[in-house]
């Protein structure tokens, strides 16, 4: 049933966003929801259909329970949808609890524009994009369903825990360029073949199989493809699973690369409409008191909502804080023409306080930022000293110890630094790679030993940039050896070498021939 | 809008059932007495999360708020009170246990056996009058209804007039009640505790046999429409105990068991017994499934009077459950092993079932053997 008054009112600040701020926009539905749907909506991040885990149902219970006793917020969900074609075009879906205020929902819809914009022109956020994001997952939860009647849901269960396992080992910054294309038609000259032929082919065979094969020929990042395509013991269907797990988190975990940016700018986009709009002036404050009590403070505590009232120490950041800031700042700078040298030669403080060339070309910043940055390079092309001192001071630097037994690893944090190079270098550290830690095949690490076993690598490299050093940057060992190399084990089925380094900095080599006991061994030469 | 999540919260819940069941096999004594007092048991599930492959604690990250560097970031009170109430919405959901998941774990995991009632004689249950009929007997004269038979023929027949109405009953104005009549179906059970309370007898025996009595009564209030309950005590004399009192009495004297098979018998023939409880108890036994269940440490000295006085209740009972615990004691089966002997035929189909038990986790065990399928 379509609302025509909120209709009027999402046309209107549709039309108010293009005018006044340039934004590009897809069509878009709004969804009313209520807090039931609201909560299995957010379990599944957004999509009507996803793939069906057990882990949604339990994400449900948590939204619903965190939401009930307000524990957090939810305001709004947004997928973006869109079939590159003319004529064809999806609209976005966006779901809005309907429990709130008409100030909000408008608000809240200024602030679903804003990620729609994003979504639309940052080159990131479509680089692994499906061309139809919807459709893709309901394909792929209409596939698993199928599969499930044939072989039975625990089996669809237990490969697909093993595919959430390893869906952090995935290469987001592909050397190549992704390009789709079509089969190869082979001819048919290959069908037939003389009985000359024939035998020298499989000599050929018998002798490529007694060298060494060297698979893959440079070191491989994405590791979960890398598995689907060449471990030789997967049932068809658990290759196709694992297959669709990839392509799944592949696309869901760029999102995180942009993640300041896309949440900053919506946040930007609904501040600056909530300021110019003519709202009735005590909307206007209400709205504005809400954002300095909770929603769009630095800090956000150990709950993954949106709204949180918590003023203490926390261990995240909310994004809208910084990405918005950073947004906020840009803009004056190039309004203001601070950007350039000769502002930063400037050494007399009134002459710096009244510097102004009167540009006005912030919001065109803005809106180039947005479309050609991941969070790495907008951070570290902004994120100035000058900024930190004025805003962002509040961030600190920290690092833990191994809990001693029996006490909880949060315990033993302390707060290392407070200077500005750390803190960039950490927030850089966390932004790359969405803070995970890159492992790869290594080079010929397909075929290890000549049987066929699998040797992983945790690439260091460029992380002394950073100031970060190979001993800060150990695997957790618990995580390291009982998840990771048992579904590794379970998903290549024959012997895992993984070469980490230890907390002494030095290399580290663990295997597991069965998937139970994992061994210490040194590295040897490099081959 | 469709469900997006509608299988998923299936398979969920039914992870959940899953550690229940688990939950249940692993119930603790003071849980199950608990229970037995009608507290509901609260499960805690924590929250999965599927693991990733992540950085050790000594990689740094970044926060936000005050204080200098080298300070603990969540100081070790203040601090961590209000992170874990944030932190504890998400760490687990809680399930109810219910006597009802009992019954359900027992007959699925513990594979027990359903209970068939035995049929009833004709016993009427309950007389209702649904239905009027121009025939019956006398005492069923319905005077309203062929007071309303009358008038009806009265206008039918133009004799009726205005003003004054005249009863003149007539033989076809006659209305009788019909009855319908409702039997009782099924017979009830009797449960007899036979209690032993001799000096021997620890405080371990005595909560396995409260939380025996207890599954026993949750499995038969199964089946059975109504269960009684008969608590005899006993040392070297008998009696019938109330309750309240049953399980506090203290423990004392020797052991014997045919004064408490004297007073079963009592009450079936319905002589007078010695008793602590108001009202003298009369147990019709073709009336009601009657299952004794005898709960001691052995050590039973006059056996051979108790064989020859049980194998005179024995036709009467539907189900005879021996429970001989062995906590402490060194064993003496001497009972046991003489009603094995003698009746070796009940035993093997189940009307006399026998049970030792070592420890306390057996109760499942003794449950099983009593119980379950043969």
């Amino acid at each position: 049933m379509v609302n025509n008054g909120l209709t009027e009112i999402a046309n209107e600040i549709a039309d108010f966003c293009i005018k006044k701020y340039r934004l590009d926009l897809t069509d878009i539905n709004f969804n009313m929801v209520n807090l039931e749907e609201l909560c299995s909506i957010a379990a599944t991040g957004g999509w009507i259909m996803f793939p069906q885990h057990w882990s949604l149902g339990q994400q449900y219970f948590i939204q619903k329970k965190g939401h009930t006793l307000g524990y957090w917020q939810i305001y709004e969900i947004v997928v973006p949808s869109e079939v590159w074609e003319e004529k064809k075009k999806e609209p976005a879906e966006a779901y809005i609890y309907a429990g709130d205020t008409l100030t909000d929902i408008k608000l809240v819809m200024a602030h679903v524009y804003g990620h729609i914009h994003a979504f639309e022109n940052n080159w990131k956020l479509n680089e692994f994009k499906p061309s139809s994001p919807l459709a893709f997952m309901a394909g792929q939860k209409e596939r698993i369903a199928e599969i499930e009647k044939e072989v039975g849901e625990e089996n669809v269960e237990r490969i697909m825990d093993i595919g959430y396992t390893l869906s952090t080992l995935i290469d987001l910054y592909p050397a190549k360029k992704i390009k789709r294309e079509p089969p190869e038609e082979l001819p048919l000259e290959q069908f037939v073949s003389s009985p000359g032929e024939k035998r020298q082919r499989l000599i050929e065979e018998i002798e490529r199989k007694a060298k060494r094969e060297v698979v893959p020929d440079e070191r491989d990042y994405e590791v979960l493809k890398f598995i689907v395509d060449n471990a030789d013991m997967l049932a068809s269907w658990e290759r196709e699973i694992l297959q669709m797990m990839w392509e799944q988190s592949r696309y869901l975990s760029s999102w995180g690369l942009g993640r300041y940016l896309n949440e900053g700018f919506a946040a930007l986009i609904d501040l600056k409409y909530c300021l110019d709009s003519k709202m009735p002036v005590g909307e206007t404050f209400r709205w504005l008191k809400q954002r300095t009590a909770g929603a769009y403070q630095q800090g956000q505590c150990g709950c993954d909502g949106e709204q949180c009232s918590c003023d203490r120490r926390t261990l995240q950041i909310n994004p809208y804080w910084l990405g918005m800031n950073l947004l906020l700042d840009v803009i004056e700078k190039w309004d203001t023409g601070r950007f350039d040298l000769d502002y930063e030669q400037l050494e007399d403080a009134r002459e710096r306080e009244e510097f102004n060339l009167r540009l006005d070309r912030g919001w065109d910043k803005v809106l180039e930022i947005v479309a050609t940055n991941t969070d790495y390079t907008f951070i570290n092309s902004y994120f100035t000293e000058d900024f930190f001192n004025r805003v962002a001071s509040c961030l600190f630097v920290y690092n833990g110890r191994e809990p001693e037994k029996g006490k909880r690893e949060e315990d033993t944090l302390t707060i290392v630094s407070r200077s500005y190079h750390d803190v960039k270098d950490v927030l850089l550290f966390e932004a790359y790679n969405n803070g995970m830690p890159r492992i790869a095949v290594e080079k010929g690490g397909g075929n290890y030993n000549n049987k066929k076993e699998l040797y992983l690598v945790q690439d260091l490299s460029g992380y002394d940039k950073l100031g970060l050093s190979p001993k800060e940057l150990t695997l957790q060992p618990s995580e390291t050896s009982e998840v990771l190399l048992k579904a590794l084990y379970e998903a290549w089925r024959r012997p895992i070498h993984l070469e980490v380094v230890n907390r002494e900095g030095r290399p580290l080599l663990l295997s597991t021939y069965d998937g139970k006991e994992i061994k210490e061994g040194k590295v040897e030469g490099k081959k | 809008m469709s469900d997006p999540i509608g299988s998923a919260r299936k398979k969920y819940r039914r992870r959940v059932e899953e550690a229940k069941k688990r939950a249940i096999g692993q119930l603790k004594y003071i849980e199950l007495g608990s229970m037995k007092r009608g507290e509901v048991i609260r499960l805690r599930i924590p929250v999965v999360h599927l693991p990733h492959i992540k950085y050790g604690p000594w990689t740094p990250g970044i926060g936000s708020g005050p204080g200098k560097e080298g300070e603990k970031v969540f100081p070790s009170e203040e601090g961590s009170a209000g992170r874990k109430g944030g932190r504890g919405a998400a760490e687990a959901i809680y399930e109810d246990i219910t006597v009802r998941d009992l019954v359900n774990w027992m007959k699925s995991e513990l594979e027990l056996e359903t209970i068939k009632p035995a049929k009833r004689k004709k016993e009427i249950d309950k007389i209702t009058y649904p239905a009027i009929s121009s025939r019956g007997s006398e005492s069923l004269l319905d005077l309203d209804e062929t007071l309303y038979a009358m008038v009806d023929r009265q206008v039918v027949a133009g004799d009726f007039r205005q003003g004054g109405l005249q009863i003149k009953i007539e033989e076809e104005d006659l209305r009788y009640r019909f009855p319908k009549v409702k039997y009782k179906p099924y017979k009830d059970a009797l449960v007899i505790y036979i209690r032993d309370i001799s000096e021997s007898i620890t405080q371990a025996d005595l909560e396995a046999s409260y939380i025996l009595s207890f599954l026993v009564d949750t499995w038969l209030k199964e089946f059975y429409p109504k269960v009684e309950r008969v608590y005899i005590a006993h040392n070297d004399s008998a009696w019938e105990e109330m309750e309240e009192n049953y399980y506090r009495l203290k423990s004392g004297g020797g052991t014997s068991y045919s004064p408490a098979y004297d007073i079963l018998a009592a009450m079936m023939t319905g002589r007078d017994y010695e008793r602590k409880t108001q009202v003298k108890r009369k147990i019709d036994y073709s009336d009601m499934d009657i299952y004794v269940i005898q709960m001691t440490d052995g050590e039973n000295w006059d056996y051979e009077g108790a064989l020859s006085r049980l194998g005179r209740l024995m036709p009467n009972l539907t189900r005879l459950c021996y429970l001989e615990t062995h906590f402490y004691e060194e064993q003496d089966t001497k009972y046991l092993v003489a009603l094995k002997n003698v009746y070796s035929s009940q035993v093997k189909e189940g009307k006399i079932r026998l049970c030792t038990i070592g420890k306390k986790d057996d109760l499942w065990k003794a449950m099983k053997e009593f119980f379950g399928k043969r």
